[in-house]
C-alpha cells in the first residue's frame, strides 16, 4: 500500500500520532494534577 | 435615579467571558464537543487520505501531504491567534487574552516541529535531501525559535501578570514571519513548491487530494482549538493555585 518509500510515510504518521497523543495527554494529566492540588488547598485553608 | 452605565451595562461576546470563572464554565461543557468533532474530523479525513490515488510523480508519498500541510497551517494559524491575544492584551487588556497566549504557545511550537519533521520526511524520498537553507524551510525554523522563545520569556517571570505586556510585544514583533513563510516560495528562489491551495486563484490541486486535505486541515484546526480550551483551563487554574498559595502564607504569617 505504501510502496517503496513507506520508510518515510508510516514514520511521518507515527511521528505525527505520537506527539499529538503526548501534547493531549499532557495536558490532561496537567489538569487532573492542579484540580487535585486546589481540592488539598481548599481543604487546608478550611481548616 | 442615575445608574452607573459601567456596572450596569451586561458583558457580550467575548467580554462575556473575561470572568474566569465563567470561562471554566464555558470550557467545561464546549471541550468535549470541540474532542467528539475532532475525533470525527480525523476518522473521515484519515479514510479519504488512505483511500486517495496515488499521485503520478510521488506515488503513496503524497500520503505525507495529509498532515505536513495541515501541520504547517496549524504552525502559523497558533501565531495569529497568538498575535490577536496580544493586541487583546496591550489594546482592550482582556483578562483572558494573556492566558490565550501563553496556552497557545506550547501548541504553536509542537505544530511547527510537526511540519519540518513530516516535511523532512517527505523530502528525503522526493528531493534527495532532509533539509534545504531554502527561504521557506529556514523561515519554519525560524518560527519555531520565536516559539521557543516566547515560551522561555514566559516562564521567565515569577508573577504571571508582569510577563503579560513583553510577552505580547514580543509576539506582535515576531507576527512579521507569517507573511515571510506564506510569501517565501514566491519572494525567493526556493526547492519548496508554491502555493498550491491558499492561491489568489483556484486551487492547483485534484479535488482527489484537495477534499482530503481540507478535511485533515480541519481535523487539525478543531484539535488546536480543543487543545488550546483544555490548555487554557489549565493556566487558569495554575493562576488559582498560586493565588491560594499566596493567601495561605499571608495567613500564616499573620499569625
Amino acid at each position: 500500500m505504501f510502496g517503496e518509500h513507506a520508510s518515510f510515510i508510516l514514520p511521518a504518521y507515527l511521528i505525527t500520532a505520537s506527539v499529538l497523543a503526548a501534547t493531549t495527554l499532557t495536558i490532561v494529566l496537567n489538569y487532573k494534577a492542579r484540580k487535585t492540588e486546589i481540592k488539598l488547598l481548599e481543604n487546608e485553608q478550611q481548616k | 435615579m442615575k445608574t452607573d452605565p459601567i456596572t450596569t451595562v451586561k458583558p457580550t461576546g467575548v467580554w462575556s467571558l473575561a470572568n474566569p470563572t465563567r470561562f471554566m464554565g464555558f470550557a467545561d461543557r464546549i471541550i468535549p464537543v470541540f474532542g467528539t468533532v475532532t475525533a470525527l474530523l480525523f476518522l473521515a479525513g484519515l479514510y479519504m487520505a488512505f483511500n486517495a490515488p496515488e499521485d503520478y510523480q510521488q506515488g503513496a508519498t503524497v500520503l505525507i501531504m495529509f498532515i505536513h500541510v495541515p501541520a504547517a497551517w496549524l504552525a502559523m494559524m497558533t501565531y495569529t491567534v497568538m498575535s490577536i491575544s496580544a493586541v487583546g492584551t496591550i489594546v482592550w487588556r482582556h483578562p483572558l487574552a494573556d492566558v490565550s497566549l501563553r496556552s497557545a504557545a506550547p501548541l504553536g511550537a509542537v505544530f511547527t516541529f510537526l511540519a519540518l519533521a513530516t516535511g523532512s520526511l517527505w523530502g528525503k524520498p522526493m528531493w534527495g535531501t532532509w533539509w534545504e537553507w531554502d527561504a521557506r524551510m529556514t523561515s519554519v525554523l525560524v518560527l519555531l525559535i520565536i516559539y521557543l522563545g516566547l515560551i522561555a520569556l514566559s516562564k521567565a517571570f515569577e508573577e504571571p501578570s508582569e510577563a503579560a505586556q513583553p510577552l505580547a510585544v514580543m509576539t506582535l514583533t515576531g507576527f512579521i514571519i507569517i507573511p515571510i513563510i506564506k510569501f517565501s516560495v514566491d519572494w525567493w528562489n526556493t526547492l519548496h513548491q508554491p502555493a498550491s491551495v491558499s492561491r489568489f486563484d483556484r486551487p492547483a490541486m485534484d479535488v482527489a487530494f484537495l477534499y482530503p486535505l481540507l478535511v485533515m486541515a480541519l481535523a487539525f484546526m478543531a484539535l488546536f482549538f480543543t487543545l488550546h480550551l483544555m490548555s487554557m483551563r489549565n493556566e487558569i487554574l495554575a493562576r488559582r493555585i498560586r493565588s491560594m498559595k499566596m493567601k495561605s502564607a499571608r495567613q500564616r504569617g499573620n499569625r
